[in-house]
């Protein structure tokens, strides 16, 4: 008694897994029904294209989210990729599509679409793109013209030469000619007003914050583009 | 050997024993007493407390290095310690304040392609340490 109890109770619960999964297997078999209406076609048809949209849109925003840029000395160029080299010393493989990647030349405030043959070695090169550790997949590239912004302090005066040496914080030291076309400014201690400046005012303890070109002459002399002093007398206020 | 001599002996070992750890206990606490720890005076003290309360390291917080943007101008806003002079120098520009607050920002012009962008603060204390932080900011005019 007790085990035909246990038998038909197995047999009530795999017929009714049976008839579940037989029921979902028939839904999913099913052929559409004639009496869809052309109206809900269409409708679908708009639900899909706006899917659609949304998703690019998405991929469009990520894409311009992981975009980002990467600058360094162009050290060889080859057919498919240009490998530079960054102030770090760190190296980067650029990758090139011959289809997308589109090349420009910054010149002051203009840029000019330039061909990739015009790209030399040695040129300084900003690159945007997708970056994958060391491996950029350009988007653009730019060649520009890259600067030095450094500030240390004044250790020599050359008032024969015009030349100033400037130890930085990180113990480097820039030998900087002073050119009739650098721009000599000077903060104003009691105002902070930042003037106009001349050389005679230069002297040795000074504060300079500089902008210059980044390669230097073959005596290793560095062509200021401009000096901002900071008189020491500020900080001994 | 005589019973006698025996716990003399005894008696001797003991008494030197403890002799011994006397003079070696009172001996580490002479060394102590000698050396005299240099402590700085309170006022020092507080002055120092005074300094690291008010520190504040040189922090960028917007933009980020390596930004990319579509415009020429940038608004740079960061920390540090109030009262430092805030120099902030590019190939193109250059302000000079001495920031009132901890916080600070500024509007910075961008010049086409990669603007290096130079900020130093000189803390109002000679005895804290110059600080310095460089940014590569990039303003270029592309279809992303």
């Amino acid at each position: 008694m007790k085990s035909k109890l246990i038998y038909s109770l197995v047999l009530a619960i795999v017929l009714g897994i049976a008839g579940f999964i037989g029921q979902a297997v028939l839904a999913q078999t099913a052929s559409p029904s004639a009496e869809v209406s052309v109206s809900s076609a269409s409708a679908d048809k708009k639900a899909v294209e706006d899917l659609k949209e949304k998703v690019a849109n998405k991929v469009a925003e990520i894409r311009k989210k992981d975009i980002r840029a990467v600058a360094g000395k162009a050290i060889s160029i080859s057919s498919n990729s240009i490998k530079i080299k960054k102030d770090n010393e760190s190296e980067y493989e650029i990758k090139i599509d011959e289809a997308l990647t589109k090349y420009f030349k910054i010149s002051g405030d203009t840029q000019k679409e330039i061909k990739k043959d015009d790209i030399e070695k040695n040129d300084y090169i900003i690159v945007s793109g997708v970056i994958t550790d060391k491996t950029v997949t350009a988007n653009s590239i730019f060649v520009d013209q890259p600067y030095i912004v450094e500030n240390g302090k004044i250790t020599e005066v050359d008032k024969e030469n015009y030349n100033i040496t400037v130890l930085t914080a990180d113990k480097s030291n820039y030998k900087l000619s002073i050119e009739d076309t650098t721009k000599q400014q000077i903060v104003d201690i009691k105002t902070l007003n930042v003037n106009k400046s001349g050389f005679s005012k230069i002297i040795v303890g000074d504060s300079v914050h500089f902008v210059t070109k980044s390669s230097p002459s073959e005596d290793g002399f560095y062509k200021a583009d401009k000096i901002l002093i900071v008189p020491q007398e500020y900080f001994m206020k | 050997m005589k019973k006698e001599a025996v716990i003399a002996i005894i008696f001797g070992v003991s008494l030197g024993a403890i002799f011994g750890f006397f003079l070696i206990s009172k001996n580490k606490e002479i060394q102590i007493n000698k050396n005299k720890v240099i402590a700085p005076t309170n006022s020092a003290v507080k002055n120092q407390k005074q300094n690291e309360v008010n520190f504040q390291a040189l922090e960028v917080e917007e933009p980020n290095d390596a930004f990319i943007t579509g415009k020429d101008t940038i608004q740079i806003k960061g920390k540090v310690t109030k009262g430092s002079l805030v120099v902030i120098q590019s190939p193109i520009k250059e302000v000079v304040f001495r920031n009132e607050q901890e916080s600070f920002k500024s509007d910075f012009p961008l010049a086409l392609g990669e603007n290096s962008i130079k900020i130093v603060a000189y803390p109002n204390d000679k005895l804290m340490n110059i600080q310095e932080k460089e940014l590569k900011i990039y303003y270029l005019q592309e279809d992303l």
